[in-house]
């Protein structure tokens, strides 16, 4: 019955995350043939797959379209995010060279595998609405991040981060398998669209029974899906990892599965369960305060800057979780700028404490003190970041905060709008409490720090691109509102 | 008859568990891992599905559990195979469980499945399940290969001596 039946694949579609995971397995070799534990050529070559991989993502505009059996979409949404997964990863791939050189270790060529392997799980989030793929994609990015975070190897703390990493993420991909289960088995269907047909037929006969086994599997899978974005109750992993892991992984983990997962999530909610929209929008509404509270609360204490970042990160998932809960075409063009503005500000912030930890051996918010006398550079870089993600003009920060509030206030959920400001209000505080240690505190010492070029490239790159959106939002606000046409309710 | 033979082979998969956890003897814990991973292969040939079924067992009873004895016995110093770590369990854990555990037992009992046992079994599930896999879910299935070369790296990089 099957034999002589072909697949329809179009290579053209497929391209972009073949070219990134052949690349992988190309630096590996070419780690052990040609280019033994030699940084430069290693660390080019990753980057140059990965901007052969986002030039041709580029080819791709304007297309829409699926291959392989509706596994792979090519649409706006699944461009955009593509794009800015693999341009956060050329980011971490420069910020990693200096870094991977201090570190000494002696599997370079595997980490940059590792990253690119990673990139392609991401992109492939970002590209499907089916719940396998989905759960492939999710456990490759998983995998392979997991490996990075344990690359200080002395380290107990890495130790420790890599552990909790792997068991903790178990426990969620288990969670969202759970659930899965539940939607195919009352379902039938994998693929997200047959899934909203399926319910949408079988809404009246046994609604009852609908509501029971789908929304279960909703929440154990979005469950998973909060441990990935970090957001709350499944957040305690993030301070000790991000604290842990070499900190240009941290860049890495605090970025691109998170805009990956962002992705996801959009197809999930908006193409496979627009019919229980109220039910997760309670969802969403209780952890996105949740989360915004936890981490802004909970980072005004911190005096490490690594554990401090990671806390605002669980309340940059809560800003952006917001969008879910209101669910209008807005929040989810809302939802598209945060993400862009939150690669710029979090790499570009964690590229400073990257580049300072590379001259002093520690990552305490008091080794900031005099950073202004000691470095102008970093410490004026910095404050742009602190600034943005605090979410105040004139920095790109302010508009990924303005969007998502406009559309909350749009729904006529003002209330919403109004937490997320006092949030907004409450970490003006612990961000600007950095740029008091940069400027107001006297140093013990006023040696200079020297700032390695590939560090300063990045925090470049992220510092014009921080400025620039923040300037002139407007070519990001209209894509990003082309882009979100098709999703939301 | 088939109904009685899934209760008896669940309560021996629930007991085994149960072990699996609590034992402190690693060797018992990879051997009741063994009967839980049998058992619930015996359920997968009750519901037909012969090939999930073979592989269960080739795959996990055979060449996982051997592997996980290995490890045991390679890694694990003194003469008794136990583990030195304390496996207390506060009263909350419990209680989490339970409702955790009387939740999902609400939800299951709760639900009309449209795909049941019977239904399955007219089905000549390992056609279909090739079928799917390498037609439907091929693109799935390759990258599959790229996680489990990941995995193989990742797990390299770490066991390496620095």
């Amino acid at each position: 019955m099957l034999l002589g039946t072909k697949v329809a694949l179009n290579y053209a579609y497929m391209a972009p995350e073949l070219i990134v995971m052949a690349g992988g397995i190309l630096v590996i070799m070419a780690d052990l043939y040609i280019w033994r534990d030699k940084k430069w050529p290693l660390a080019l070559f990753s980057v140059l797959i990965l901007l052969a991989a986002s030039i041709d993502t580029l080819t791709l505009v304007g297309q829409t379209g699926t291959t392989a059996h509706g596994m792979l979409i090519i649409d706006p949404l699944s461009l955009f995010f593509k794009e800015a997964i693999l341009f956060s990863s050329i980011l971490i791939v420069f910020l990693s060279i200096e870094y991977m050189e201090q570190l000494k270790t002696v599997s370079l060529g595997e980490y940059y595998g590792l990253v690119l392997f990673a990139t392609a799980g991401g992109m492939y989030l970002a590209s499907t609405a089916d719940l396998i793929m989905i759960y492939i994609a999710l456990e490759l990015t998983s995998i392979a991040c997991y490996v990075c975070a344990g690359y200080r190897k002395h380290d107990y703390k890495s130790n420790e981060s890599i552990l909790k990493y792997f068991l903790l993420g178990l426990i969620a991909s288990a969670m969202m398998l759970y659930g899965f289960s539940f939607i195919y088995g009352f379902t039938g269907y994998t693929q997200l669209a047959d899934i909203a047909g399926a319910l949408a037929s079988k809404g009246s006969t046994v609604a009852g029974s609908a509501n029971v086994a789908v929304i279960s599997g909703i929440i154990f899978a979005l469950a998973a899906f909060t441990f990935k974005v970090a957001s709350v109750p499944f957040h305690q992993w993030v301070p000790d990892v991000y604290e842990g892991a070499p900190t240009p992984v941290t860049a890495f983990l605090s970025v691109m599965p998170k805009i990956a997962a962002f992705a996801v999530l959009i197809r999930i909610l908006f193409i496979g369960f627009p019919v229980f929209v109220e039910q997760w929008r309670f969802l969403f509404i209780v952890l996105s305060i949740a989360s915004m509270f936890l981490g802004n609360l909970t980072a005004l204490v911190q005096t490490n800057i690594k554990r401090m970042l990671g806390y605002s990160s669980i309340a940059h998932a809560g800003y952006i979780t917001m969008g879910f809960a209101i669910a209008t075409r807005d929040a989810v063009s809302g939802i598209l700028i945060y993400s862009v503005v939150y690669i710029f500000m979090n790499i570009g912030a964690f590229a400073v404490v990257t580049a300072l930890s590379h001259n002093q051996d520690s990552d305490n918010i008091k080794d900031y003190d005099g950073l202004g006398k000691r470095s102008p550079f970093l410490a004026i870089t910095m404050t742009i970041f602190m600034v943005a993600l605090a979410g105040l003009p004139p920095t790109a920060g302010l508009w990924g905060k303005v969007y998502i509030f406009i559309a909350a206030v749009n729904k006529d959920m003002w209330w919403f709008a109004l937490i997320g400001l006092i949030n907004a209000v409450i970490s003006v505080y612990y961000y600007f409490n950095v740029v008091r240690h940069m400027y107001i505190i006297q140093p013990p010492e006023e040696t200079e720090i020297k700032t390695p070029r590939m560090y300063k490239l990045v925090i470049w790159i992220a510092t014009i691109g921080t400025l620039v959106l923040g300037v002139l939002p407007q070519s990001l606000i209209s894509l990003s509102q082309f882009v979100a046409k098709g999703f939301g309710l | 008859m088939t109904n009685a033979l899934f209760w008896i082979v669940s309560i021996i998969i629930l007991v085994a568990c149960w072990r699996v956890v609590t034992t402190r003897n690693l060797l018992h814990s990879v051997l009741a891992a063994f009967i839980v991973l049998i058992s619930t292969a015996i359920i997968y040939f009750m519901l037909n599905a012969e090939f999930l079924g073979i592989a269960q067992i080739l795959i996990y009873a055979g060449a996982v559990t051997i592997l996980l004895l290995f490890v045991v016995m390679l890694t694990t110093t003194g003469p008794r195979f136990e583990t030195g770590f304390e496996n207390k369990v506060s009263p909350l854990m419990y209680l989490t469980s339970l409702l955790l555990f009387a939740l999902l037992v609400f939800i299951i009992s709760n639900i009309n499945w449209p795909f049941t046992a019977t239904i399955i079994k007219m089905k000549n599930v390992t056609e279909v399940l090739a079928g799917r896999i390498f037609l439907e879910y091929l693109l799935p299935f390759e990258v599959a290969s790229v996680l489990l070369l990941a995995a193989l790296v990742g797990a390299v990089v770490l066991a390496r001596k620095e």
